[in-house]
């Protein structure tokens, strides 16, 4: 009787909670979308208006638009704020400057300030992302802050705001951050690469860092910034650096920065008492360095025991331009079995099928160009006969 | 005969009587508290949506580029779709792979006249070993379009994904499947967590949903909508509660025990080191993630991270028939068997972590053995009911609650799908899913209990394990797309 009563209990409570949560689901939905239709029709009314200033048709209608917008109600404005916010961050030049000052006079930075010391992770990282589309130095004190929040997601976007600033005075807290661990390696990277070449200096300080990962990342940095100054810096990394890691990334960026005094650190990157995932990189990054001295060695690598490395051989010949390609087109027929041949194929049809996909375009639109020509010129001839 | 019978069966019904309600308590409260935590992370995970850096990473040339592995066999019908739409993904460098696994359909034909493919004299490495020897390699004439055809000799489907490993030249692979349509962001959103945590991360997956009733447009779904047949409905709501709020859950309790084979993302690195997929295995995605736990707790390392991302979506075709739902279900369940078998050492093992602690007895518990216990239920119950040793009250009582409190898991389950996601927007698609979740407890559930058990029967007997066909229908492309298809226009 005791379990037959407690299971007519269980039954009677799964009952309530099924119909409880059916209703929260209907309900939830009927508000949801009312919601979403009164903030429709509030946005779609004034959104012409934000469109009218962005538009900047003339002077005196994008400050009539400005005028407009500064004196929207509270409801109308809390509306449009989201757009405005989200289009901060995506516009440039004079467009965004308007957006600068819309969202300055109507309060929403100051209000993104001040919500950078309340309770609650969501807003604060709301204001980082609000104050990080104003891409101003004025707020780069705020956002240096928040990089020590407690929450990690505000730190993220605390360091991708500081990116957008564009203030190399940043340079230095974010790498910070890296040492700290508190800021995942990636945004960090890419807020320093946004940084621009005003955080060089920062950068090549960062090679002599203590922590392999601030080291790796500076010299990966450098490396996309084509930072042709701190060429001799990168080299020094390849060859002396006690990390693996670094001296991978260092090569990478050598070629990216292309400097032909990089050549001699590179071929000795890819000897064979190296690590294999060096010399591969290494291999590749002979390649885009684009000197045709790398020919010989990469000759010599396209018979790499280690698949990587012979494979990024094989397509540094083929960006190295004829010299390269008739290195590869060589190794085929000397050594046809061989498993620098195969390589060396690969390379060569990897080139090809672009060049050959090119050509015949390039054709076909010329024969299109010509079709055209002599359909003008029978067009014209009836014209040219009645002269 | 039946007097005889009924003090045996009064013994028994009392022995179990308990056991049985404690079991489906246990199993159904477990699901309650994996569905709650996948609320909290959900609620979580969307208010910090708006700030998540997704289009910072599509501009980013730091974003680790991935390869994208689609294993096929005979998937003739919606392959250029798929490809069409796993090229459009926005990602900053990618390529896909199409591992043609020996196909005998017009399935190669179809991509190299929609891509208009050339041959080429590709060397593969072999850094997993591959059963099917790789026989031609095709690129797009274009030489810039990232698809790359790898045809091989059949091998199934684990080892068209290790000939996919071998040819993939990206640190991070992903696998999908060939029938598979994923968000356009998808990608951007499943690799965040490398992003986030590249010295710990090594594997991630997103979530599943079915595409069948759903319209399809250049390769995109556009509009949402359930299913047209009850056994893909009720697949709905199945594929919500176990791929999105299940899996969530797990991954929360930092015990992610599956990432699902049709959307997986990894580390390559850690793939070659534990030597790819399982060409055997019938669970070769549940067999790769579970050998990866060990893997890495075996190397003393135990700051991995195994990660599932609740936003980006992979939709795909499920079973429309109970024929080929029937032999999916006994895949699964046989795949579960292998390789819960496989790494049995790591069952209740402390070495392994959280895993093997409780991720791996649970699976042992409440989905190998469940099926088990349920058809015992299914048995009993009706002979209890013919000797007349069951209070019929009691019984429909005790099956109420327990079916009650099933569906209770469901409804839950789609309450967190529409404070969530909210995607199917219509609300006849909301009252089918919730007929779907009632239905479910009659007939589905005691047919794919049956299913199950003939997977592990199989198992057991040690019969020759099979992959199986799944017949496609295609995708539901509307006038638009069936014209450009037609017209062979190329992406």
């Amino acid at each position: 009787v005791t379990t037959a009563a407690a299971l007519s209990l269980a039954l009677l409570s799964i009952t309530v909670l099924v119909l409880a949560l059916g209703l929260a689901i209907v309900g939830g939905r009927t508000a949801r979308r009312l919601r979403v239709a009164r903030r429709v029709k509030k946005t779609t009314a004034v959104r012409p208006i934000l469109l009218a200033m962005l538009a900047q048709e003339d002077q005196e209608a994008t400050q009539d638009a400005l005028a407009l917008l500064l004196a929207l109600d509270k409801r109308s404005w809390a509306a449009l704020e989201p757009t405005v916010t989200q289009l901060l961050g995506k516009l440039r030049g004079s467009s965004h400057d308007l957006l600068r000052t819309l969202v300055e006079l109507r309060g929403t930075v100051r209000r993104a300030r001040d919500r950078i010391y309340r309770l609650g992770a969501v807003r604060r990282a709301r204001s980082a992302e609000i104050l990080g589309g104003l891409e101003d130095p004025a707020v780069t004190g705020d956002l240096v802050r928040l990089l020590s929040d407690r929450d990690p997601e505000v730190r993220q976007v605390a360091a991708r705001a500081l990116g957008r600033s564009g203030d190399a005075r940043a340079a230095g807290p974010l790498l910070t951050c890296l040492a700290e661990k508190s800021v995942p390696p990636r945004v960090v990277s890419q807020a320093l690469l946004r940084l621009g070449s005003g955080a060089e200096p920062a950068l090549v300080r960062a090679l002599a860092a203590e922590d392999e990962m601030i080291r790796a990342i500076a010299v990966e940095i450098l490396g996309l910034s084509s930072a042709i100054g701190a060429s001799r810096a990168v080299q020094r990394c390849l060859v002396e650096d006690t990390s693996f890691e670094v001296r991978i990334r260092a090569a990478r960026s050598l070629g990216r920065v292309g400097m032909p005094s990089a050549l001699e650190a590179l071929i000795r990157a890819t000897d064979p008492e190296q690590p294999t995932p060096l010399r591969a990189v290494a291999a590749r990054a002979l390649g885009d360095l684009g000197h045709a001295s790398a020919v010989p060695r990469l000759r010599q690598l396209l018979r790499d025991p280690a698949h990587r490395v012979a494979s990024n051989a094989g397509r540094s010949l083929a960006s190295l331009g004829p010299k390269g390609e008739a290195a590869l087109v060589e190794e085929t027929l000397k050594h046809d079995q061989g498993p620098g041949a195969a390589h060396a194929r690969d390379a060569l049809s990897r080139a090809h099928v672009r060049e050959v996909w090119l050509a015949e375009h390039l054709s076909r639109a010329g024969e299109e160009a010509l079709d055209q020509d002599d359909g003008a010129e029978d067009a014209m001839h009836p014209a040219v006969a009645s002269l | 005969m039946l007097d005889l019978l009924r003090e045996p069966v009064v013994w028994l019904l009392h022995i179990i009587d308990l056991p049985i309600l404690v079991y489906f308590l246990c199993i159904n409260t477990s699901y309650l508290v994996l569905t709650v935590l996948a609320a909290l992370e959900l609620a979580r995970h969307i208010r910090r949506l708006p700030f998540a850096g997704l289009e910072e990473a599509y501009a980013s040339p730091l974003t680790q580029p991935v390869s994208v592995l689609m294993p096929a066999y005979n998937e003739e019908v919606g392959i250029v779709e798929s490809v069409r739409a796993m090229l459009g993904l926005r990602y900053p460098e990618f390529e896909v792979i199409v591992v043609d696994d020996g196909s005998t359909d017009g399935m190669v034909a179809r991509l190299q006249a929609s891509f208009r493919l050339v041959q080429v004299p590709r060397v593969v490495p072999e850094d997993v070993a591959a059963r099917g020897r790789v026989l031609e390699v095709w690129i797009p004439g274009d030489g810039v379009t990232p698809l790359v055809l790898v045809r091989k000799e059949n091998g199934g489907r684990a080892d068209a994904l290790n000939a996919g490993v071998n040819a993939a030249q990206y640190p991070l692979v992903c696998m999908v499947d060939a029938d598979s349509l994923l968000d356009p962001d998808a990608l951007l959103t499943v690799s965040k967590p490398f992003a986030d945590d590249p010295l710990h991360v090594i594997g991630t997956g997103g979530v599943i949903r079915a595409v069948n009733g759903c319209r399809v447009r250049a390769g995109r779904v556009v509009d949402i909508r359930m299913p047209k047949d009850w056994v893909a409905r009720i697949q709905v709501v199945e594929y919500l509660r176990a791929f999105l709020l299940g899996r969530t859950g797990w991954s929360k309790l930092g015990a992610l025990p599956l990432i699902s084979g049709a959307f997986g993302l990894f580390r390559r690195d850690i793939v070659v080191a534990v030597g790819g997929f399982d060409p055997d295995s019938l669970g070769e995605d549940f067999e790769l993630v579970t050998h990866m736990h060990r893997h890495m707790r075996e190397k003393g390392v135990r700051d991995y991270r195994l990660v599932f991302v609740a936003e980006p979506v992979s939709w795909t075709e499920v079973p429309s028939t109970l024929k080929v739902l029937a032999r999916q279900r006994r895949r699964w369940h046989r795949g579960l068997m292998q390789v819960l078998w496989r790494h049995r050492v790591m069952l209740l093992n402390p070495r392994y972590g959280r895993i093997g602690l409780f991720a791996l007895p649970y699976y042992v518990l409440f989905e190998l053995l469940a099926p088990v216990l349920e058809l015992f239920g299914m048995f009993i119950v009706p002979i209890g009911l013919l000797v007349g040793a069951v209070n019929v009250p009691y019984a429909l009582l005790f099956l109420s609650v327990a079916y009650g409190y099933a569906m209770l898991v469901s409804v839950a389950a789609l309450a967190v799908e529409e404070f969530s996601f909210h995607r199917y927007s219509r609300w006849r698609d909301l009252g089918l899913a919730i007929a779907a979740a009632v239905l479910e407890n009659f007939g589905y559930r005691q047919l794919t209990c049956l299913w199950r058990i003939q997977g592990l029967w199989s198992h057991l007997l040690r019969k020759k394990a099979v992959w199986g066909v799944m017949p496609r229908a295609g995708f539901d492309t509307g006038p638009d797309e069936v014209l450009a298809t037609r017209a062979g226009t190329s992406p």
